[in-house]
């Protein structure tokens, strides 16, 4: 339960992070809150030569508020958002989200640009974000772009990241005037991973209802559709993305979904 | 000992609902780290009450007696009872520990044929 020796550095700006970065695209590792990265380096699961440690770097800290939603620096902690020390623009689900993470030591480090680019599956911020349709804003050697959360997580652990590539900061719509959120996670334990996460998004307004179900094999399963899906639909779209699972798994994950949109409607 | 039959109480618990070592198809083990193998925490051990009922031993010079985890005994046979008595109007009955989501699951679909056949 050691990590193998590997080198540390702290730049003091974004750009010294990308050249260190992408200059060893093979041996380096981002590090932000270090909640998921460092057991598995004390695993041995993961063993970079080169940890760059991003946390303090500004262009990664602060939060801006917009009328149509909020900017949150990727190193903002989970407990941050749980203290409402940052703008909800959700209506206080991002808190309520943010409180059942883990347990509090891990939310003091952790951060939501961490976790989304650790992109495990069953990370709450994974799901939440593309249930909410968050964007992602990334910088690299290219450049700056704007990723939606949906597109950007692309797997189990795997995400749209290039070498080099950094995750600066989390885009949070306002949720619409009159829209619902639901959330419901099924864990064994308060504190562990999810083995099941249900988010269900309902803009009557604007014809949206988008149902999420997280903690899958892979990437979650997003079906976005005009209202309420038909049980038929559900199970099959569930089916279809969350190769794998067996019944039971399904049985859990409908469960989490369910309970969710009641939350919701 | 009152902080022996305290943990052993909670060890009891863990052997009903949590701990667990497995081994895939190919025998390598699942639970090697605690971030795999489950225990009972703070939140899912209850506030425990411990009344002590003493009566001497006649084959020790005192009366005194060895003690171990004697409270890992009672939560097992407790709360698989206590399962098996909730799932009793489905017909469905838990027999392995621990006794997990997925195992109650299995319980109630295996009894549904059954149910539905009688």
């Amino acid at each position: 339960v050691k990590p193998a020796p590997f080198d540390y550095a702290r730049p003091t700006s974004l750009a010294e992070a990308i050249s260190l970065l992408a200059s060893a695209p093979e041996e380096a590792r981002a590090l932000a809150g270090g909640q998921s990265l460092g057991p598995m380096l004390n695993l041995r699961l993961a063993r970079p030569q080169l940890l760059v440690d991003l946390r303090r770097l500004p262009e990664l800290n602060g939060v801006r508020e917009e009328t149509g939603g909020v900017w949150l620096g990727a190193a903002t902690t989970h407990a941050a958002i749980e203290d409402g020390r940052t703008p909800d623009p959700t209506r206080g689900n991002l808190a309520k989200i943010a409180s059942a993470i883990a347990y509090r030591a891990v939310r003091n480090r952790g951060t939501i640009g961490g976790s989304l680019s650790h992109a495990d599956p069953a990370a709450d911020w994974v799901t939440a974000m593309i249930a909410l349709g968050a964007d992602v804003l990334i910088t690299g050697p290219k450049g700056v772009r704007r990723v939606a959360a949906a597109d950007f997580i692309r797997g189990a652990f795997r995400t749209d990241l290039k070498p080099g590539e950094v995750l600066t900061a989390v885009w949070i719509p306002r949720l619409a005037e009159g829209a619902q959120f639901g959330w419901y996670k099924i864990c064994r334990k308060p504190g562990e991973f999810a083995t099941a996460i249900g988010a269900v998004l309902i803009d009557s307004k604007n014809g949206l209802h988008r149902s999420v179900m997280g903690a899958v094999s892979g990437r979650p399963v997003i079906l976005d559709l005009a209202q309420a899906p038909e049980p038929d639909r559900l199970t099959e779209a569930l089916a279809a993305g969350t190769a794998g699972l067996d019944d039971i798994d399904l049985q859990v994950h409908a469960t989490a979904l369910r309970r969710a949109e009641r939350i919701a409607a | 000992v009152d902080g022996q039959v305290l943990g052993g109480t909670a060890q009891g618990i863990g052997t009903a609902l949590y701990e667990e070592m497995l081994y895939d198809a190919a025998g390598q083990p699942q639970a090697s780290t605690l971030a795999d193998y489950m225990l009972p925490g703070a939140t899912e051990v209850p506030g425990i009450e411990i009344l002590h009922m003493e009566t001497f031993s006649p084959y020790t010079r005192f009366g005194q007696k060895g003690i171990g985890e004697g409270g890992a005994i009672g939560p097992p046979a407790a709360i698989a009872n206590a399962v098996n008595d909730a799932l009793k109007g489905l017909g469905a009955e838990v027999c392995d520990l621990p006794i997990t989501p997925r195992r109650v699951l299995q319980a109630i679909r295996a009894a549904q044929p059954k149910a539905a056949a009688e």
